[in-house]
């Protein structure tokens, strides 16, 4: 009976130190569990609050490619959101980023470019990393020449003849110029990943943009858009996709039809504060530009341009 | 007497255990005070960040600033412009550019431009104050006022509250 009695009261124990210890060790684990995700969206907070503080920052110095160090973390970007794991952060509506989907890697490579219809409408933010190549295809014309000349030489860009484009890098896209139909895939490039390789055809004639991608031994035409000056071209030129290309440039679009209601109503008062010859020019088109064909707006921008042109040589206080 | 012993020797366990447990918790509850306060602390920080990030974005803002033949003039804000912004911001009719585009861009803030040389005068261009706001952080930063009409530059104070 003893026996017994002595023989239950050790099991107990050991059933007892195995309950304890399984919560224990639960309860520890889920501790470190929950340890580790808060750390991962700490992180995640101070690279997104990082990126948008550089944005901001850039985005204000035009012209000027900034290299920035960056946590070796990979940032989603689309037209209008960063993202980094699980949390994400907005794009507002004023910031016009063009940017590959994915920036891997610890280098950041920033370039603000103002863009102007006639007047200045807002600066646009290229975002890149030194992983993608950027092959420019010689092409006859000076337009290709002007937009890789335009780009800082921090950037990793190519100016190649089509028999000759590398096949190195993690990442290349091509920029095509006024290439008939749909441009092929130079051969060596055949065995690039699809989602590593991407083109652009920029049709200077009829302003505007088709984007390819990839399929097997091919080029897919994604899409087209039509785009308003040099730095609309150089947006497509960084842009990941054409769904990102196309809502950054609806977000100008908008832009400009804001600026443009601001410099309407600013030329109506100078016009009744005026008279004389002047008077004549302070009329601006009441087009609304988030809607109006692309063809409408560069007729309108050549208008406010040349009334500027009159205003200037007559001495009167300008439009812009 | 066996019984006994082993009892007493269990309630040793269990005690063991509680004040275990118990010495755990009173970590736990010192580690998320710290960690609330350092929390707190970046909130805070993020906070003046967004209002310096709101100035910053205010003041390139090219519906505002003075420009001559599309080149930009640092620190110096077109007053025919921003009459004009203040008109079509605060035009009924313009609803949803505030409530969409503009309160995007500039949330929960009051934007106010001052002149104070030659002539004193004051243009809201935006205002959205929440009802239960629980921080407020101010930025005035100088700036020079062209009026294109006369053809002559004046003094003012761009204000922006931000509120969180």
């Amino acid at each position: 009976m003893r026996t017994k009695k002595g023989m239950i009261s050790a099991q107990f124990n050991w059933v007892f130190i195995l309950v304890a210890g399984v919560l224990i060790l639960l309860f520890f684990g889920s501790l470190v569990l929950k340890a580790k995700e808060s750390s991962d969206i700490a992180i995640a907070e101070t690279v997104l609050t990082n990126m948008q503080t550089i944005m901001t920052g850039a985005e204000v110095s035009v012209r000027t490619i900034n290299p920035i160090e960056i946590p070796n973390e990979e940032i989603k970007v689309s037209c209008n959101s960063l993202s980094v794991g699980k949390i994400s952060k907005p794009i507002t509506k004023n910031k016009i980023v063009f940017a590959p989907e994915t920036i891997d890697g610890t280098t950041l490579l920033a370039w603000a470019f103002n863009w102007n219809a006639p007047y200045h409408v807002t600066n646009f933010l290229y975002l890149t990393t030194p992983n993608i190549k950027y092959v420019f295809i010689n092409s006859p014309g000076t337009e290709a020449e002007k937009i890789f000349n335009l780009l800082p030489d921090k950037i990793n860009k190519k100016k190649v003849d089509f028999s000759n484009v590398p096949n190195t890098g993690n990442y290349i896209k091509l920029i095509f110029f006024n290439k008939p139909g749909i441009p092929s895939l130079p051969s060596n490039l055949n065995n690039f990943p699809d989602n590593k390789v991407s083109a652009i055809n920029v049709k200077t004639g009829s302003n505007e943009i088709k984007f390819f991608r990839k399929t097997g031994a091919t080029f897919t035409l994604d899409g087209s858009i039509g785009y308003i000056g040099d730095p609309m071209i150089l947006g497509a030129v960084f842009s990941g996709t054409f769904e990102d290309y196309e809502c950054n440039v609806k977000k100008a679009r908008n832009k400009l039809n804001i600026v443009s209601m601001v410099y309407r109503e600013r030329t109506s008062k100078l016009s009744d504060s005026v008279g004389g010859i002047c008077k004549s020019y302070y009329d601006l088109p009441p087009t609304d530009y988030s809607t109006a064909s692309i063809d409408q707006i560069i007729s309108d921008v050549s208008l406010i341009e040349s009334h500027n042109k009159y205003l200037q040589s007559f001495s009167c206080p300008t439009i812009y | 007497m066996k019984t006994k012993k082993a009892q007493i020797k269990m309630f040793e366990t269990i005690a063991v255990l509680l004040i275990f447990f118990v010495l755990i918790g009173f970590g736990l509850i010192f580690y998320s005070r710290i960690q609330s306060q350092g929390f707190q602390a970046k909130l805070d920080e993020n906070f003046e960040l967004k209002a310096i990030q709101t100035a910053q974005l205010v003041s390139f803002l090219p519906e505002l600033q003075c420009s001559s033949d599309g080149i930009i003039t640092d620190d110096c804000f077109d007053t025919l412009k921003v009459e004009a912004l203040h008109e079509i911001i605060n035009n009924p009719q313009n609803k949803d550019i505030k409530n969409n585009y503009y309160f995007d861009v500039f949330g929960s803030s009051e934007i106010t431009i001052e002149q104070i040389y030659p002539v004193v005068d004051s243009w809201p261009i935006y205002k959205k104050i929440p009802d239960d706001y629980k921080a407020k952080s101010s930025v005035k930063i100088p700036i020079s006022l062209y009026d294109a009409k006369k053809r002559e530059y004046g003094f003012g104070i761009l204000n922006i509250d931000v509120y969180g």
